[in-house]
This record gives structure tokens, sequence and C-alpha cells, in this order.
């Protein structure tokens, strides 16, 4: 979704208006793409429905700058984590490899990997919020 | 619910590994509360923030083991930026989708597993995560989250004696006394002070255990760590487990393999001290405790906690060559083991405790890890739990705990066994070698009874007393003058080489801590 999403941004950019919100434009998009791959998926086990979808949504929306900023934030954390530590995430994150894939080319145990993320991602959302909370963003 | 439960059902949304219930309460409590969509957009945003950052110069990254830094992954421009922060937003709302369908998902074992019910007495907000299963000498400082044998998140403190957490994930946790423990999730814990022994089962998804400088994550492993006012030390006895330090930034990974140990000191835990393996002593399995308290003259004990499924059969208890065979003719599944009733009885704690339910017709052997064998004149002694589930007075319907002579003859064996237990008609016997004596009493159904019995081998027989002892009696600390049944004296056998419990047909019971020893006070001693 996330790629396909990027995607279909990409082709669209020439349809956006330049003085209008790049966000809601975009997010419009998103949220089309969403609602169709849930239409496709609708036979899956587990997913979300579309009212909270839909409410997610309208709430990232309003939160747009709030988002900026933390992703801004993630960026300054991340570059205080270790090389090995930023390792682990990129290979885990770069969406090239399943966690599997990664946990047996760091010769370890998945499980071991699971836990191992989601400490950095603990550490990582603690330093997000502190930066935050430092620049009265939160 | 609390913030714990949202991030953990987050967590397990992300790792794919959330149940259809789980997917559902966090779909209603998304739906209805701001506060918790605040949360999983947060986390979200962080998601969508690790795979924009990550995944924006992948076609060129190289191999893995030489990452691109993050100081290198400049901003792009304001087009890619742009749509960088429009995926990270658009994932927002579909990466919980695209999660539980990524194809690598594995199946979830744990969220497969059937929750426990949850007792009245604990609040609906509190998640229990597990059972105290076991508990020798124990006296607690601060036991608020254990309640009637289950436990939730939160700190507990043991001055002294060992504790046997089981958490509902696949881990046992072995508290060694004084011990502070906090328990977090289903699956990790921090310890703040004492010695712990971890068992990362087969079928728990692994375990993490944080201290004060340190993450320790399992590889599927048997491990024990204590601390000290100066340092941690790290034993591992199986597998191996993977020592993080926690300051930010701090680019140190040690791997402990199997029968190796290592010491970090509190102020410096980026540097490894190889110590000698097993030096400390670390109460691995709770059973041990027990023998400890026995004085560690118990011969045989088994308090039936791992008999269940296929995986421990054989684990429970000690002293026994093997683990329980069924000793019918059929070869079908052994008896049950469900959870004991919750109560103290005769001074054993039984809450959060298992026990072994006998069906009709259940007849089960173990055999001793060494023949048993008595000099003349020597005794043995041997108690058992015992609560008769159903009606009896009906023929074949008694329950038998035997004593099996060591002999290669099967008809010696059967005509030499020396058995005591509880008739058809629910009246104690004593069977010594084929002399049956027998109580007038009459036990109650339905009621717990301690059975200690005596077996004396003197110069030329032998003789086996039971006393029985009822609810609200008290257990005397020495050998009773009068016993319910006296036997009658009978050449009888001076070495045993297994035991073995038969129920009849007609009747059910439940049968728990079964010791045999040389002593009264080794038998009935207090478990507590």
């Amino acid at each position: 979704m996330f790629q396909k999403t990027s995607i279909v941004l990409w082709k669209k950019m020439s349809e956006f208006d330049r003085d209008g919100s790049f966000f809601h434009w975009a997010c419009g998009i998103a949220f089309n793409e969403v609602r169709n791959f849930l239409t496709v998926q609708r036979r899956s086990r587990l997913q979300f429905d579309l009212e909270l979808v839909e409410l997610l949504a309208q709430e990232a929306a309003e939160e747009e700058s709030l988002s900026e900023s933390r992703l801004e934030a993630l960026r300054r954390c991340l570059s205080q984590l270790s090389k090995r530590q930023q390792a682990i995430l990129q290979q885990c994150y770069s969406g090239t490899e399943s966690i599997t894939a990664v946990a047996k080319q760091l010769g370890r145990e998945r499980t071991a990997l699971y836990k191992q993320l989601a400490r950095l991602r603990e550490k990582l959302l603690a330093c997000i919020q502190l930066r935050l909370a430092q620049e009265g963003t939160s | 619910m609390s913030d714990e439960i949202l991030q953990q059902q987050i967590n397990d949304l992300l790792n794919g590994t959330i149940s259809e219930a789980e997917h559902r309460t966090l779909q209603d409590r998304l739906k209805t509360d701001a506060a918790a969509r605040h949360v999983f957009r947060e986390r979200m945003d962080l998601e969508a923030g690790l795979r924009t950052l990550f995944a924006a110069d992948v076609s060129d990254q190289p191999a893995v083991t030489s990452p691109k830094p993050v100081s290198e992954l400049r901003r792009p421009d304001w087009w890619r930026w742009r749509v960088a922060l429009i995926a990270t937003a658009a994932s927002i709302v579909v990466f919980a989708v695209w999660w539980t369908q990524r194809p690598d998902r594995a199946r979830p074992e744990l969220a497969e597993q059937p929750r426990q019910t949850t007792p009245q007495e604990i609040q609906p907000t509190e998640r229990l995560l597990g059972r105290l299963v076991q508990q020798a000498d124990c006296v607690w400082q601060q036991a608020a989250s254990l309640q009637e044998g289950r436990f939730a998140p939160g700190t507990i403190k043991l001055t002294s004696g060992a504790a046997e957490l089981r958490f509902d994930s696949g881990t046992n946790v072995v508290l060694n006394g004084p011990c502070e423990l906090a328990i977090e999730t289903g699956d990790s814990a921090r310890l703040l002070a004492g010695s712990v022994f971890v068992d990362v089962t087969e079928v728990s998804n692994g375990f993490l255990l944080a201290t004060p400088e340190a993450q320790i994550i399992d590889e599927g492993t048997h491990y024990a760590v204590a601390l000290d006012s100066q340092a941690t030390e790290v034993h591992v006895f199986d597998g191996s487990v993977i020592w993080t330090p926690t300051e930010f930034g701090t680019d140190f990974e040690d791997r402990i393999p199997s029968g190796e140990a290592r010491r970090y000191l509190r102020g410096d835990p980026g540097r490894a001290h190889r110590i000698p393996f097993g030096k400390r002593q670390f109460v691995r399995r709770i059973e041990e405790a027990v023998r400890a308290t026995g004085g560690g003259d118990l011969l045989a004990y088994d308090g039936f906690e791992n008999l269940a499924g296929q995986l421990r059969r054989g684990r429970s208890g000690f002293g026994w060559a093997g683990g329980w065979e069924s000793a019918g003719r059929g070869r079908g599944s052994l008896a049950e083991v469900i959870d004991a009733p919750p109560g103290v009885v005769f001074g054993i704690e039984r809450s959060g405790r298992r026990l072994l339910a006998l069906r009709g017709g259940d007849s089960l052997r173990r055999e001793f890890e060494k023949p048993i064998a008595l000099t003349s004149p020597s005794t043995l002694f041997v108690s058992v739990l015992v609560s008769q589930q159903s009606s009896v007075d009906e023929a074949g319907s008694s329950l038998q705990i035997v004593l099996e002579p060591a002999s290669d003859s099967v008809r010696y064996a059967r005509r030499h066994s020396v058995t005591f237990g509880i008739s058809s008609e629910g009246r104690p016997f004593v069977n010594n070698a084929g002399t049956i004596d027998e109580s007038a009493l009459l036990l109650t159904v339905g009621e717990p009874h301690l059975l200690v019995f005596r077996y004396e081998a003197r110069a030329r027989d032998a003789v086996g007393s039971l006393r029985i002892y009822q609810s609200g009696d008290t257990v005397e600390p020495l050998p009773p003058t009068a016993w319910t049944v006296h036997g009658t004296a009978s050449p009888g056998p001076m070495e045993f080489k297994s035991l073995r419990i038969t129920q009849g047909t007609g009747s059910a019971t439940h049968v728990d801590e079964l010791r045999i020893g040389p002593s009264w006070n080794v038998v009935v001693g207090p478990t507590e």
C-alpha cells in the first residue's frame, strides 16, 4: 500500500494545485487507495472497518504539522542510535526483506529480532516525545 | 484498559501476531477513545517515518552489513519530501492493514492460545499475564500484583524463598529471594534486585528481561541473572542470549552462548567480563527449592505442575527415572492435569497450582530414579493429597497407591506390592503384600485429605501404617502415636522400583503433592 500510494501520488502530481494544501490533496488520494485496498481485501480476516479508517484519516489530516514535527524529531533521534542499531532498523524497514530474512542474516532468532525492534521503537518514541515537549510541539 | 494493553495490542498488530479478539477490542477502543487514537497515530507515524527514511534510497542501498548512516539520509528535494510526508500520512491509515496482510506474516502462536478466565477479584482493567505456579518458603514483601494465584503487571518483592511465575506467553521465571521483579508485559519484565532463572520454553515467542543497565534478549534458552550493588551477572545454561546496554547510542552487543557467564559492571555495561560459569547457585526449578525444603532428603516428589501435554511429559518433580506412563492395558492419554482449587490445605498454598485429576480406570506408573532399597530396620514415608470427586460405594472404585517391588518376576511384584489408599466403600486401607487392613473411618467425598503412609522394614517382616488428616486437622510435627490404619506385619519387600496410582472405574479422584522420603518431617514438612 505504501509503495502503491507513493506511485499514484507521483503519477497524479500534475493534477495538484500548488496553491492548495498538498497534504489534504494527497491524503484524499491515499484514502481512496486504502478504500480500494479494503474492498479488494474484504474477505481478509483482520482489518479495521471503514468507519475507523475514516476517523483515523480525518484526525491524521488535522495533525499534519504534528506528523511533520514527529518525522523531523525521528530523524534526529535516529542519529543518536548506534550504527549497529541504525543498521538493524534499516534492514527491517527498507521494505526489501522480510523480518525472517533479516533475522537469518543477523544470525539471530526472529522473535529476538522482534524484541529488539520493539525496544528500539520504545527508545525512539521516548526520544521523539522528549524533543517535541522541549519544542512545545506536542 | 491500560496503555500497556494498548501498546501491546499495537505491537501485536505491527508484528502480525494479534488475535481476532484482540483486533476487535483494539478497533472498538480506537473508535471510542480519542487518547488511544492519539497513541495509535503516534506509533503509526513512527512506523511510517522509519519506512519513509529507510526506504527513500533503497534502490541504491549497499549490502545490509554496511548501512547508510542516518546522518546521510539527507532531506530530499521539496517534491520528494512532500511525497515522503504524504506517504507517512497514508501509512497512518493503511499501516495496520498492510502489516496484517503482509506476505511474511507468521501465524501467531500466542494469538491462538485461549485466554485465561479473569478471576472476579481482579479488576477488569488489569491484564492477567500468568500464574504463580509454585512457591517454597516464600516471604513476600510486596505482592499486590499476585491475586488468586494469577499475576498482573506490577512489582513484586520476595524477601526469601523461591517462587515460580509462569507467563501465559510460555516463559517461566523462578524468583530466588531476596528478589524484586517488575512485571511489565506478557513477555517482558525488569529485574530490580536479586536473581532470577528464566526458562523460555519451546512454546514461547521469546522473553525480554531488562536490568538497570541493559536488556537481555533470549534466543530460546535457559539463563539466570543476578544483580548486586556493583554489577550484573548472566549465566546461560542453554541456547544463547544477547546483552544490549540501554544507554542511548551504545554500540555494544554481547551474545552469550550456552555454558558461559558474564559480569557487567553497572557503570560500564558495554564491557563484558568473563566469569566462571555456574559459580552462582540459581534455583533453576522450583522442585529444587522443594527438595531443599525437605532438607535434601526427599527421595522423590511430584507436584504435578508440568504433566499436561506431550512436551512436558516426564518433566515434573524429581527423583524419577522418567515420566509417568500408563500402567493399564491401553497406551492412551495420561490422566489430566487441572487447576487446583485456591486456598491453603494442610499448610500448602493451592492457589495457582495444578493437580492430577484421575478418571475412572486411569492407572499410572513412574519408576524411581534409583530403586529405593531399605535396610533393616528402616522406614519409608509417602504422603499425598487426595480428594475424592465422585460417589463411591460401588465395586471397583477404589484408589490404590502402590509401591512396587524391584523384581523381574511380574508374579512376585504383583503379590508383594505394598498398597495404601481408599477402598470402594470410601475407607482408608493398607495392603501389605496381600494382607489387607481397613479403617472404619468413612472419608467425605469432595473434601481434601492428606494421606501419610509409613512402611517400617524390620528384621523379619515389615508393617505399613496409614494416617489420614481431614480438613481442619493439624498435622503433627512428629510421627503420631495413633494411626488411622495400622497394618498387619508380613514379610514385605525391601526394595521398591516404582510407584503406581490406580483409580477404580467407578470414581474419580484428585491427587497432588506426592512425596516420598525416609522420615516424617521430610514428607509432611511445611512447603511455604
